[in-house]
């Protein structure tokens, strides 16, 4: 039987693998994706705890993870336009080449 | 029976994709990697009864999103191959991280709980909100209770939008430096 | 829900949405053609306008005393609920002003349209008890502000500065999104007034609270979650750079005390988040104020300043008492309003000019703008915590509650133990590092009045005008009273919890 750790320890492990990505790529569009990986484990925790929380009337977990994927989207929109004005400026989306400012 | 079959299946899926996607050299496949944990999640959302929300799962991340980062991807035609020089450090940290995430919530497991409470299946007049898995439900919700939520989210978009255009355009380097402000 | 009900709530944010349409459409209707500086102008008088109605709107909805309550805590609009708002707006509105004065692009009337758009994003999040809203208005606030950071798209320095706010930000925000999703777990509701039954799941709980506070640690900028700060700072045009060090600030303490106030009474509770936010105090202190002292840009040097600010601020949320929170908000506050007045007055003397606010750049600015350098004294020397200045009695305010909450004891083992232990230990390495702390804020002071005029070059062609004169001169006097005078305010917030 298929109970809610199964889906918390799934959701923890994505969380994890999201982590990981954003700190150890040095790819600024990965580090993107790294961040919606981590968006989406925390969507997974909603509808799991939503499905098995003992008040599914009350539809918030649901609501939080429709509205996380609104805003995920919007935040790919700004994040892939900064990439891209970060790329005219230093011909690269390498964040380690990004070093201009010290201090 | 057929549920944990569909559960082991589809989250081996969606960690081999995250993990591809992390691991992967080529930014075109960490994208199309990112598509298959996606929809693996997507199916993961149906074993849990939120259908609505597998259908936007698949609609908006690999729809949408994930096309856009594609787009971006190609279009930017960046050196593919990263050169390679793990961080040893940062890996070690998310590696730490994930373990004590993992151990926290192992702790945990014994007060999970197993019972779904079944949810009805059919709208009634009296409980509009009955059939809680359905678009109708999430719209009904949106309308009332979440309104504002809802509005605060518009502007969000609008800010993406507005936003997307300012930065992503493409001005004159260099050029417009000392002409503002005259 | 009765949307009358919620339009009578949000009227103030309604009429800062029409102010933010009519500033875009007036300059896509009217203004194609006309200079880049007049349409700057233009929108900035339109969202000016805007918000000084809505200011009016919110004092009028004061004077009524009307309560709002949307449904599940999404808002809470009692006395301090407007109040907050009202700061929020008021912050805002010098803020436009100070970015009337320079656009650093063309695009004049979209810069005004974000500042506004972050300002409604930060009314909400300073009023809410709903972690759904929270989460929404928290990302509004965000993505406006990674624009508005990278707005200068011509200098690679600001794009720069707005990826990596973007990359510590997305992160910042999962693991905000990530928390809220264990909270829910935990307490089945999203609504923080009624966390009462989550002691069966309390692990959880507290592992979904620390998540949050990551999150929220982020936008405060205390470390380890800091790195952002001083780029951002230094790059971003410096309105903005003004308002992500008040406006953003305020609105997420606001929120961070109220999350941390509705916490359950209890030992449980206290010791679940007290070790790692004092470490984080403590270390914020530290960082803040050591990397301050190496700076030669000004920016750069108000940006480790209010690094070290936020761990300031963790020792009013640390005692644990009404009176810290209201310490802790009264603190964010002053703060706020000293530091969006510096920066107005370094970008009044050197955004047209291009300097990029290095401390020599200022040298002689006595002589020329004696008013603007006499309240930058006045900034500058709150935030060091100089009496009579209102930076003084919010150090006083914080360090006093903290000592209140420390249990006397004669004998020193048992004065150091424990919690109180850390709280002695924090109020006195914060008294430390604030005497640390007037060395650099000197060394800035020197170069606006003792240092020799040796930059000709940075003279501007055109004067001030004196709307902007006011402006700052009106943000010196509230740091002026709010220090000699800061009882009914403090009783005020005091009174909130």
């Amino acid at each position: 039987m298929i109970g809610l750790e199964h889906f918390t320890i799934l959701a923890a492990l994505l969380f994890c693998i999201g982590l990981v990505g954003v700190l150890t790529r040095r790819n600024a569009i990965i580090v993107l994706i790294g961040i919606e990986i981590m968006l989406n484990a925390a969507n997974l925790n909603f509808i799991a705890f939503w499905r098995y929380g003992e008040n599914t009337e009350a539809l918030s977990g649901p609501l939080f993870a429709l509205f996380a994927i609104a805003v995920a989207a919007a935040e790919v929109a700004v994040g892939l336009a900064l990439v891209i004005a970060v790329y005219r400026h230093y011909r690269s989306v390498d964040v380690d080449k990004l070093k201009s400012l010290k201090g | 029976m057929n549920e944990e079959i569909l559960f082991y299946l589809f989250s081996t899926l969606m960690l081999f994709g995250g993990s591809a996607v992390v691991l992967s050299r080529n930014p075109v496949n960490a994208a199309l990697y990112m598509i298959l944990a996606l929809v693996s999640l997507a199916v993961l959302f149906l074993t849990l009864d939120a259908f609505f929300l597998a259908a936007l799962q698949v609609l908006v991340y690999a729809g949408a999103v994930m096309v856009l980062f594609l787009f971006v991807i190609m279009m930017l035609d960046v050196d593919l191959r990263e050169r390679s020089r793990p961080n040893i450090m940062a890996a070690a940290l998310g590696l730490v991280t994930t373990g004590a995430v993992v151990a926290i919530l192992l702790t945990w497991v014994g007060e999970g709980s197993t019972i779904r409470p079944s949810v009805g299946s059919v709208p009634t007049p009296g409980n509009p909100l009955a059939f809680v898995t359905g678009s109708k439900a999430f719209g009904y919700a949106l309308l009332t209770k979440y309104m504002l939520p809802i509005q605060v989210a518009g502007f969000l978009l609008l800010v993406a939008m507005v936003g997307a255009i300012l930065l992503g355009r493409r001005t004159k380097l260099k050029s417009s430096e000392g002409k503002d402000g005259s | 829900m009765d949307y009358l009900t919620l339009l009578e709530a949000t009227l103030p944010d309604l009429i800062v949405v029409v102010a933010l349409f009519a500033a875009l459409g007036v300059d896509y209707g009217l203004c194609q053609g006309k200079s880049p500086h007049e349409r700057g102008r233009i929108a900035g008088e339109v969202s000016s306008i805007g918000l000084l109605l809505a200011l009016c709107c919110l004092a009028f909805q004061w004077m009524q005393g009307s309560v709002f309550e949307i449904a599940e805590g999404q808002l809470n609009l009692d006395a301090t609920g407007l109040a907050a708002k009202a700061i929020v707006y008021g912050l805002t509105l010098a803020v436009i002003r100070f970015a009337t004065r320079h656009c650093p692009t063309t695009h004049a009337s979209e810069y005004h349209a974000l500042i506004l758009l972050s300002a409604l994003g930060m009314g909400f999040l300073a009023t809410t008890e709903n972690l759904l809203l929270a989460f929404v208005a928290l990302e509004l606030v965000s993505l406006s502000l990674y624009a508005l950071v990278a707005f200068k798209t011509s200098s690679p320095q600001s794009a720069e500065a707005g990826l990596k706010y973007f990359a510590f930000g997305g992160v910042a925000s999962a693991f905000f999104v990530f928390g809220v999703s264990y909270l829910y777990g935990a307490t089945g509701s999203l609504d923080i007034g009624t966390w009462s039954d989550w002691s069966d799941r309390s692990t959880l709980f507290a592992l979904g609270l620390v998540f949050v506070l990551v999150g929220l640690g982020f936008k405060v900028a205390v470390v380890p979650f800091h790195l952002w700060a001083p780029d951002v700072y230094q790059s971003a045009p410096t309105p903005v750079a003004a308002w992500v060090a008040s406006g953003s600030k305020v609105a997420s303490v606001f929120f961070l005390v109220k999350l941390i106030a509705a916490l359950p009474p209890g030992p449980e509770t206290a010791t679940m988040i007290f070790a790692p936010l004092a470490t984080a105090a403590i270390f914020s202190m530290l960082i803040g104020n050591l990397g301050a002292l190496r700076q030669s840009n000004l920016k750069r040097l108000l940006a480790y300043a209010s690094i070290a600010n936020g761990g300031y601020l963790l020792i009013g949320l640390l005692a644990g008492s009404p009176d810290g929170y209201a310490a802790s908000i009264f603190y964010v506050v002053v703060y706020a309003l000293a530091n969006v007045g510096a920066f107005g007055v370094i970008g009044l003397l050197s955004d047209r000019m291009k300097g990029d606010g290095r401390l020599e750049d200022f040298s002689g600015s006595w002589r020329r703008h004696p008013g603007l350098s006499f309240a930058f004294l006045l900034f500058l020397l709150s935030s060091a915590g100089i009496p009579p200045l209102a930076g003084f009695v919010g150090k006083y305010y914080l360090f006093y509650s903290a000592f209140d909450q420390v249990e006397m004891s004669y004998v020193l083992g048992e004065l150091l133990s424990g919690r109180n232990g850390w709280l002695v230990f924090l109020v006195c390495l914060a008294l430390v590092m604030s005497v640390i702390s007037l060395y650099y804020y000197v060394l800035a002071l020197k170069a606006f009045l003792v240092s020799e005029d040796e930059s000709p070059h940075l003279d501007d062609d055109e004067g001030i005008s004196p709307g902007i004169k006011l402006c700052v001169f009106a943000l010196a006097l509230l740091v002026l009273i709010l220090g000699v005078y800061p009882g009914p305010f403090m009783a005020f917030l005091q009174a909130a919890f």
